[in-house]
């Protein structure tokens, strides 16, 4: 009907829990939808996009499913808004939604950058070229520590679970052990880590509340 | 040889689809150990070139698999990377996303997102740093990179301007320093 971009500032508010949804949509649609979230995202604001265009503009779901939807496909293993595409077509239209939603986030944008990456190398012989990527790069790796440092503090809640943030960098960035090892020796014991953080948290409310 | 390189890319990206906890960003140490150090497919300038590209390219950040595999293997490469990278994990997150309103609300369920979110912090940083190590250490580039940062930390701006803006400044830089 319209692109999500321009759509963005409409003051509809999400769809709350009890609020009328809409008919979910063909398959064809699903893909297109996704598809345009896709093209139109740049360094990474996909999952707001599509939180916003399927819970506000179209509203085929409501906020607390995309959300919890949302916090599934940060803790799954794989890429963050595929997982998110893939959960919002799959309560859609099944599997075959799923595939849909998979598929639109990622076939037009893996074209494109292989086509990008066509016409650099028809023309890098030009030494600006080379030297406009490798600034890219670098304001892209400060995007990087940006990232890396938000993670940090909103994960490394207690000085234990800061050591397996460290142990993960040391291991994987400097030691260049094998991240499969790694994470499959780490994971778990920050999961039972923080699975005792909140045990003792909930003891603690639970005290005060008697107290 | 070809199908031994399509192969290759399969194994070395399914693991990484169910470990990949984090995102796109969270391969990027593994697969340039794995592309640059142990195959020697790319070298370090072309593994700087792809990530630039896949950053500055629309989409997901993890357009650096379908362009790896195109760099490795052509077409089919493309495709078998992708396949390999967001196949198993999307048939993970499918079985999960089912049984995942039912354990809402539970420590357990807490515990694997704060567990899981200490891991990815990790990754991020450790692909940061391989990402820094392959772009070599220039002073041009640690002001870049040290300014885009800042500029995030305390300014919520689009990351395409960041971007173009960031390698305008350095191609300018450069130019006018040879």
């Amino acid at each position: 009907m319209s692109d999500p971009i321009r759509r963005a500032g409409s003051p509809t508010p999400p769809l709350g829990d009890g609020d009328p949804l809409s008919p979910p949509p063909g398959l064809l649609e699903l893909f297109w939808v996704f598809t345009k979230i896709g093209l139109m995202s740049f360094g990474g604001a996909l999952s707001t996009w599509i939180h916003r265009e399927v819970s506000v503009n179209r509203r085929w779901m409501t906020e607390t499913e995309v959300l919890s939807g949302l916090a599934l496909a940060q803790i799954m293993p794989g890429i963050n808004v595929v997982n998110l595409s893939l959960f919002v077509g799959q309560r859609l239209r099944g599997v075959a939604g799923a595939f849909a939603g998979a598929m639109g986030i990622l076939a037009a944008p893996s074209v494109i950058v292989v086509c990008i990456s066509l016409v650099y190398d028809q023309f890098s012989h030009y030494a600006w070229l080379g030297d406009l990527l490798n600034g890219i790069a670098a304001a892209a790796i400060g995007m990087l520590i940006h990232m890396g440092v938000k993670a940090t503090q909103r994960s490394a809640r207690s000085w234990p679970l800061l050591l397996v943030v460290a142990g993960i960098f040391v291991g994987v960035g400097i030691l260049k052990l094998h991240m499969v090892i790694v994470v499959a020796l780490l994971g778990p014991v920050s999961i039972w880590l923080s699975y005792r953080n909140i045990m003792r948290e909930r003891l603690a409310r639970e005290e005060s509340g008697h107290a | 040889m070809r199908n031994d390189l399509l192969w290759a890319l399969f194994v070395m990206f399914v693991p990484l689809s169910l470990l990949s906890v984090g995102g796109g960003v969270s391969i990027i140490a593994a697969l340039h150990h794995q592309t640059v150090e142990t195959f020697g497919w790319l070298t370090e300038q072309q593994f700087v070139e792809v990530f630039a590209i896949s950053r500055a390219a629309p989409g997901p950040g993890s357009m650096i698999v379908p362009l790896i595999g195109w760099k490795v293997a052509g077409l089919a490469g493309a495709a078998i990377a992708s396949v390999a990278m967001f196949l198993p994990s999307s048939i993970l997150v499918y079985g999960v996303a089912k049984l995942w309103n039912r354990y809402r609300g539970t420590p357990v369920h807490a515990a694997f997102e704060r567990g899981l979110a200490a891991v990815a912090a990790g990754l991020i940083l450790a692909g940061t740093l391989a990402i820094f190590q392959a772009a070599g250490t220039g002073w041009l580039a640690w002001i870049v990179a040290g300014g885009s940062a800042a500029i995030l930390y305390w300014r919520n701006i689009n990351p395409l301007w960041l971007l173009f803006g960031g390698g305008g400044l350095y191609a300018l830089v450069m130019h006018f320093m040879k």
